[in-house]
């Protein structure tokens, strides 16, 4: 039993053992919490833009595709121009609700229209046949009023609100298609079921579907919450958020009538300083004494920061500053300062078209890091002292605004659009709450062709 | 703010009630996970991948038992998996025989700090085995399964522990404190 006693004595001991572990345990876990939010918003965007941008992609291989098919002329038969329409049909809101018939069948009439109208715009012959035979045909309406309420269905999603049954031509009312079809009036190139008369038409306006112009915008850096990306010396510190220049090229294509795709590419410099921050030199270089976010160039190593502000996070001398220092010390500012090539990809919508129009514009942008610098400053000097080390190469951000036009021809448009954008992981790690945007007002021309 | 509410707050993920969290109980996590650890820079590994466990798991506590409790079981649950993954835990080189002595009465003139350390130096399954049953009062059975040995590798794991921990007081100059 003496060994049970020597463990008793031993868990009497050892227990309940504590120690407090060293600060840098919290930075840590903090910055893996921050890390971790990051990563948990990241995906989510990366997988939106990668919708958009296929859909992008896919308007402009097949939207031409799809308004270039050749002639079809109204007098063809019903069941031909089911089977040939099947061509242009891929890339379009229409056919969504084709991806399951069966689950589409026998709700109600609105949507075993819908169902017939896909199935029959896809599938030949048989097939059609089975899909129609499956639906109870107590529910579905008669092939006219079905034609009507596919017509006013599709344009309804379409966004042709305006347009109803009135278009509905009577020598058309044995197809929903055909009736579709009939319309004159649907000008979009991105609808699948444009007739030749409607194709040749809108001709004009097909040639009006993109858009591209120069722009540019003062964009001021701010954040929310009180953190520092450099150092946790620096979170308690205030910050000036400072105002540059974006500019670029816009290109937009039109999907509908209200509704465009908006991309480009832009260069935007971007930056923010800290203040209440002290600096030296040190005759010999100390890795204690360096921060560690910073790559510094070489002639920089024995340049001492460290804040002087009095709410800063951690007591200046225990992480950043020399205690041999022996020159004096200059306060100013730490300037970071970064650039980034700019890849937007945008909905707009229109609220307004007149000879002026108002849209919103929500979405995001992709973010290439090109400059990266971090100087200090002081009486109107500066000297740059290496680059951030956690800035990401690559992040994003996410866009909201309000985008005016004025039409200064019918194909040339000025155009002022304020945007906020919200940075979603411009820093691998940050020190308390740095959550960046930008306010821009983007400003300038845009073409039609 | 009373437990629940802290537990509450976690469960919502709000920074500041994770800070407090961590202030309020780091200390006892990191006593744990310097027991199981080899060194002081292993510790705090494990600290920080507790916490971040148990943050991720906060939602999975029921306020069944103590909150305490389940914090130090997460701790040494992550320690363990930890291990398992580093495929450390049955690898250790085995070490030299030593010869079974009588029970040392000399624990309580170890200093604390040389004590850890006699324990931190134990051979990984020894250490781990040896925490587990005598420290922390978890069954052969229980530390079996989360070894994945059977029970009698435990037994012999703890008496090999025990063994080598008698030696290396036995050795320990008693002027040392």
């Amino acid at each position: 039993m003496e060994i049970d006693k020597s463990d008793a004595l031993l868990r009497k001991k050892l227990e309940n053992y504590t120690e407090a572990p060293p600060p840098r345990v919290w930075e840590r876990i903090e910055a893996s919490l921050n890390q971790k939010k990051n990563k948990r918003i990241v995906p989510l965007w990366i997988s939106l833009g990668s919708v958009a941008a296929i859909l992008l992609v896919g308007l402009m291989l097949f939207g031409p595709l799809t308004t270039s098919t050749p002639t079809r002329n109204n007098s063809i038969s019903n069941s031909e121009r089911t089977t040939e329409k099947t061509v242009p049909t891929r890339p379009t809101i229409q056919d969504l609700p084709s991806k399951k018939p069966g689950m589409l069948s026998r709700e109600n009439g609105v949507q075993i229209a819908n169902s017939f109208n896909a199935e029959a715009s896809r599938i030949p012959g048989d097939e059609k046949s089975s899909v129609t035979n499956d639906v109870s045909y107590e529910s579905v309406p008669a092939p006219g009023t079905m034609a009507s309420q596919v017509a006013s269905q599709t344009e309804t999603r379409a966004g042709f609100a305006e347009k109803g049954d009135e278009n509905t031509s009577d020598s058309d009312q044995n197809s929903p298609e055909v009736t579709f079809l009939s319309d004159p009036k649907l000008e979009s190139p991105s609808s699948p079921f444009t007739t030749n008369e409607a194709l040749e038409a809108s001709d004009e306006i097909k040639k009006n579907n993109w858009s591209v112009g120069p722009q540019v915008a003062p964009v001021y850096y701010g954040w929310m919450g009180e953190g520092s990306p450099i150092a946790p010396s620096f979170a308690g510190n205030s910050k000036s958020g400072m105002v540059n220049f974006s500019y670029g090229l816009s290109v937009s294509y039109t999907i509908s009538k209200k509704v465009s795709l908006r991309s480009g590419i832009n260069k935007v410099d971007l930056g923010y300083q800290t203040n209440e921050v002290a600096f030296t030199s040190s005759f010999i270089s100390r890795p204690s004494s360096l921060i560690r976010t910073i790559n510094y160039s070489e002639n920089s190593k024995n340049v001492v920061v460290h804040s002087t502000s009095a709410t800063s996070a951690v007591a200046p001398n225990t992480v950043v500053s020399d205690l041999l220092v022996p020159s004096p010390e200059r306060e100013g500012q730490m300037v970071q300062q970064f650039g980034y090539l700019e890849v937007p990809l945008e909905l707009q919508f229109a609220l307004v078209q007149k000879k002026w129009g108002l849209n919103v514009i929500g979405g995001m942008s992709s973010l290439f890091l090109l400059e990266n610098s971090v100087s200090l400053a002081a009486d109107g000097n500066s000297l740059e002292i290496g680059e951030a080390s956690n800035l990401n190469l690559l992040n994003f951000s996410s866009n909201l605004g309000l985008g005016a036009y004025y039409k200064l021809h019918p194909d040339l448009q000025f155009t002022v659009q304020p945007m906020f954008k919200w940075h979603l992981n411009a820093f691998s790690e940050t020190s308390g709450q740095f959550r960046p945007y930008t306010l821009g007002v983007y400003s300038g021309l845009s073409f039609k062709f | 703010m009373t437990e629940e509410e802290l537990i509450q707050q976690c469960k919502q993920g709000r920074r500041d009630a994770q800070e407090y969290l961590y202030r309020t109980f780091a200390s006892v996590l990191f006593g744990v996970c310097l027991k199981y650890s080899r060194t002081r820079s292993e510790a705090e590994d494990n600290l920080h991948d507790s916490f971040m466990t148990i943050y991720e798991k906060m939602h999975q506590f029921r306020n069944k038992g103590s909150f305490e409790g389940w914090l130090k079981r997460i701790a040494v649950n992550t320690v363990l998996q930890k291990y398992r993954n580093e495929s450390l835990v049955l690898s250790d080189p085995e070490p030299e025989e030593v010869a079974d002595t009588e029970p040392s009465e000399s624990y309580e003139d170890i200093p604390m700090a040389r004590l850890l350390q006699h324990i931190q130096e134990l051979p990984q399954k020894y250490r781990i085995t040896f925490n587990m049953y005598v420290l922390d009062g978890y069954s052969h059975k229980e530390i079996s399964k989360a070894l994945g040995t059977s029970e009698g590798t435990s037994k012999s794991n703890l008496a090999r522990a025990r063994t080598i921990l008698k030696e290396k007081i036995r050795n320990t100059p008693i002027n040392i404190t």
